[in-house]
């Protein structure tokens, strides 16, 4: 069995880590000019561990500091070997690597927006009540989402956002970055946080840039 | 606007962490690989594992 971590250009820039169980990192050639960083896995009852999905994390990782470009492989079990994977990438060589091209030299900056425990969630006193409450919240978290994430995509490469107006997480949002841009972005960030009240900000990162990895032909 | 504590932060990093890594990225199948449950069970088995890196911290500060 295989484990993918990441596709990146040919010739991979290999880094001295090691895999999923202590499996030793090789190459796979994916398609003309991309090659795939995987490793050898034994069969077994699937499911990701936590060790398994911290391990990939810490591959994706440093393959993506010693290349370029990379774009990130989503977790998943059951390929059989290297045949199996060319297949499954067959027919997708030209939107992998414009995908390359699209993320090469950049980041990604992940974004969470915390509501803060408010009074007035205090328990309504009608079903009607509560959902009066309830639309005010989401409309809240929109205009929020609309301030927050524009003042953000403005200064980066590409974004994505997500308004889930939960009681907990308002929105969260991922920022494709330029390295050299990383300082300019961190100062729209802190320029925006000055005008927000009743949520908190967590920005995580900077990642491999996992978000914006996604092919066409993912469906996702 | 309220700066997130060591520990949110923590917290936050991991939570989004396995949100990539399980659900970002490039993917090879279509198949739905992973229960709902059985990514339940990462969450809950990373929060132990925070947990007790929070108690280990509040043991370090007395």
């Amino acid at each position: 069995m295989v484990h993918m971590y990441a596709l990146v250009r040919h010739p991979a820039a290999m880094p001295g880590v090691r895999g999923i169980d202590d499996a030793p990192l090789r190459t796979s050639a994916a398609a003309d000019g991309i090659d795939a960083v995987v490793s050898d896995t034994r069969p077994g009852p699937g499911g990701p561990t936590e060790a398994a999905i911290l391990a990939h994390a810490h591959v994706v990782e440093a393959v993506a500091a010693a290349n370029d470009s990379v774009l990130p492989a989503r977790f998943s079990g059951g390929i059989a070997g290297d045949d199996e994977l060319r297949q499954r990438l067959a027919g997708r060589r030209d939107q992998i690597l414009q995908a390359l091209e699209r993320v090469d030299g950049c980041v990604e900056i992940g974004l969470r927006v915390l509501a803060e425990p408010r009074e007035d969630r205090a328990q309504a006193a009608s079903g009607s009540e509560y959902m009066r409450r309830r639309l005010d919240e989401i409309a809240r978290a929109e205009q929020l989402a609309r301030d927050l994430h524009e003042a953000l995509a403005s200064a980066a490469r590409e974004s994505s956002c997500n308004v889930l107006a939960r009681r907990d997480v308002v929105l969260t949002g991922a920022y494709l970055v330029a390295r050299a841009d990383l300082d300019d972005f961190h100062a729209t960030l802190r320029e925006v946080e000055r005008d927000l009240a009743g949520v908190t900000l967590v920005t995580t990162g900077p990642w491999p840039p996992y978000s914006f990895a996604l092919l066409e032909a993912d469906g996702t | 606007m309220s700066s997130p504590s060591p520990a949110l932060q923590q917290e936050v990093t991991l939570v989004e962490l396995v949100d990539r890594v399980l659900n970002k990225g490039v993917a090879l199948t279509g198949d739905i690989t992973l229960s709902v449950a059985g990514v339940d069970l990462v969450y809950v088995g990373l929060r132990v594992l925070l947990a007790s890196v929070s108690t280990l911290e509040q043991l370090d500060a007395e």
